[in-house]
């Protein structure tokens, strides 16, 4: 199984053989994990969420069309659960949303550092997290799709359901906002050179 | 190359995402553009620095959890595919199966080391029999078995067969009940035909060392058939109707009462404020009319309970027998001693100053017999019936009132229509006049103002 690639392994599961989601569970559940705990900074609800996508793509296997790119259809899953759950359950959780948004929720976080945070083991990551946190959701997830899973931009295109320009100009705002907010923070602890 | 600056093209090239010929010009717009360079640069650290975020992973039992919900819904969804991935499914399930075959095996011990093991000590004449086994459970415990029907444990049935089925001394060994159990792991059970049904065990060493060290008795106590023929059995019947009519009723339990001939002891019948009837008879029946006594009745009206009593008189009859033969032996002795005068004058006068009072004693016996032989011969029933809280006669007649009331209403609504319609041809007629006339007149006047 270990020998073969997404698609073939998809194919494989299609026919019933059911160790090949051992093999996509192996590759992807991290990157899944990842990309969703970034987004919502919440272990558990990351954890869900993946658990949730994939139980999707075996609900959904039938309907795997192999013409893609198996990590495209797997971000686009997680890209909709997330977005589903983050509609239905934004009033009750402080994921974060816009700048606004996650500055009010701030105010009423604990000074106390929460467990989800303790991942976060130095300075530096606390800050970058900070600064991620302001940015519109959308700029965020292209971002991070780019950044730690390497995607090309026409892949996190139809992930997010965007046309490529947006994607080239999601990307380079979310960029572009770092800069303005993490430099600063940067300077002074001396991480700059430029 | 570009003229202008190429701040937008910046993140697209740090990602290799523009076409060879874009990728050219930004580099050559680049390497003359210190602006674009420093921009390229300090966008090239925020790429860095955002990969000091954590990269958490998740715990080693989620494959586990995921591969589990995918085989629940699978099997709720009917869709396990066997072939798939047998070992993964039928490893745990052989697991399980011979967990469960394990748990039913040591459940089942104790009644598998129960069953019989014992030898006859002695054939011919059933005085004693043996039975050794071993308790599992705790001693204390209560057992049933059956000596009769062959139908529960391997010990009853032997006992059975020796027994051939016929009555001890009389009296049919149907059942036996271990009141209480002595001794530890062990015990041995003696059966003695020439108790009166009585079965004594004792609790020892295994019977394989019959060593007799006994450590405490089991008295085992046969419980006789409720309805066992031969037996004195005082049977008491209490039965609660709600019927529709009590008088009738009344007179049913009378005439059922009389028809399995028996007899009424005593009998009421009343009635309360709203006119409800109610009544109890107490009447006695013959003892192998008792069960069609307490259905029939049970037939008269809706039954609220019904209840059954059964006292065994056996012993306390067989003793008054006894005390009652032993007390005629000592009047025949005593009264023969007088006849034959073979006593001295003062001898007599006290036998007979004692036979009074032992004359009184055997009258006493008597009654005391006579009584058990009636209660037994004829079972006590007693009816309890009363009409219910809505009554249907009182029902009857509210909807024969209400029928009237109806009645009555509708012949009123009829005579007033009928006195209506005259006024209202009346009223139609004058109005039509009336009518006609209002015309007329305006006919006139507008040929009198034409003019």
């Amino acid at each position: 199984m270990q020998n073969l690639n997404d698609n073939e392994l998809m194919l494989k599961y299609q026919q019933g053989e059911y160790r090949a989601m051992d093999e996509l569970l192996r590759r992807y559940k991290n990157p899944v994990y990842r990309f969703v705990f970034r987004l919502s900074l919440n272990m558990a609800e990351a954890q869900d969420i993946t658990q949730e996508v994939f139980l999707r793509v075996h609900k959904n296997r039938m309907s795997y069309q192999p013409s893609g790119k198996f990590s495209t259809w797997i971000f686009s899953i997680a890209h909709n659960v997330f977005i589903s759950r983050w509609r239905r359950q934004r009033r009750f959780l402080p994921w974060p949303t816009k700048n606004k948004d996650s500055e009010e929720l701030a105010e009423f976080a604990s000074p106390d550092p929460s467990p989800d945070e303790t991942v976060y083991t130095d300075e530096l990551s606390g800050i970058v997290r900070d600064c991620v946190k302001t940015l519109p959701l959308l700029q965020r997830e292209a971002l991070f799709l780019r950044e730690f899973e390497k995607l090309d931009y026409d892949e996190i295109a139809r992930i997010l359901k965007k046309s490529l320009g947006t994607v080239k100009t999601l990307i380079h705002r979310a960029r572009l906002n770092l800069k303005e907010k993490l430099l600063p923070f940067i300077k002074e602890t001396g991480g700059c050179n430029v | 190359m570009y003229k202008r600056h190429v701040l937008k093209e910046l993140s697209a090239y740090l990602d290799d995402q523009l076409s060879d010929k874009e990728k050219l010009a930004v580099y050559n717009h680049l390497s003359e553009c210190k602006t674009c360079a420093e921009e390229l640069a300090k966008l090239r650290l925020v790429s860095e620095k955002i990969k000091t975020l954590p990269e958490p992973s998740l715990k080693e039992d989620f494959d586990a959890s995921i591969m589990s919900e995918i085989l629940r819904q699978e099997l709720e969804g009917g869709r396990v595919n066997m072939k798939t991935r047998p070992l993964a499914i039928l490893v745990p399930s052989g697991v399980i199966v011979g967990i469960l075959f394990l748990i039913v095996a040591v459940g089942m011990q104790p009644f598998i080391k129960r069953s019989y093991q014992g030898k006859p000590v002695s054939s011919g004449r059933i005085d004693k029999y043996f039975y050794s086994t071993t308790l599992n459970s705790p001693v204390s415990e209560t057992s049933y078995w059956d000596l009769g029907d062959q139908k529960q444990l391997g010990f009853g049935k032997s006992v059975s067969r020796r027994f051939g089925g016929k009555p001890i001394n009389g009296l049919a060994v149907d059942e036996a009940k271990v009141l209480a159990l002595g001794g530890k792991e062990s015990f041995r059970a003696e059966y003695d035909g020439s108790a009166f049904g009585m079965v004594r065990a004792t609790a020892s060493t295994p019977y394989n060392e019959p060593t007799g060290q006994e450590t405490s008795v089991i008295v085992i106590q046969p419980i006789l058939p409720a309805t066992g023929q031969g037996q004195m059995i005082i049977r008491i019947g209490n039965i609660s109707l709600e019927v529709e009519n009590g008088q009738n009723t009344y007179q049913q339990a009378l005439q059922i009462s009389q028809e399995l001939g028996g007899f009424i002891s005593n009998s009421s019948f009343y009635k309360d404020r709203e006119g409800r009837e109610a009544g109890t008879i107490t009447m006695r029946i013959p003892k192998e009319k008792f069960d069609t006594a307490l259905d029939k009745l049970s037939k008269l009206g809706k039954v609220e309970g019904v209840n059954s009593t059964s006292q065994d008189v056996s012993q306390e009859y067989a003793n008054l027998k006894a005390q009652l033969d032993a007390k005629i032996i000592v009047y025949n002795k005593m009264l023969d001693a007088l006849k034959e005068r073979k006593v001295t004058i003062p001898e007599a006068v006290r036998i007979e100053r004692e036979l009074a009072p032992i004359v009184s004693e055997i009258e006493t016996l008597k009654n005391r017999i006579e009584y058990l032989n009636n209660q037994v011969a004829f079972t006590t029933v007693t009816l309890n019936f009363h009409e219910p809280e809505v009554s249907a006669k009182v029902l009857n007649e509210t909807k024969r009132i209400i029928k009237e009331m109806l009645l009555t209403t509708s012949i009123n609504a009829i005579k007033l229509f009928a006195k209506a319609v005259p006024v209202a041809l009346a009223l139609i007629f004058w109005l039509v006049v009336v009518g006609v006339a209002v015309l007329v007149i305006k006919y006139l006047f507008g040929r009198l103002f034409r003019r």
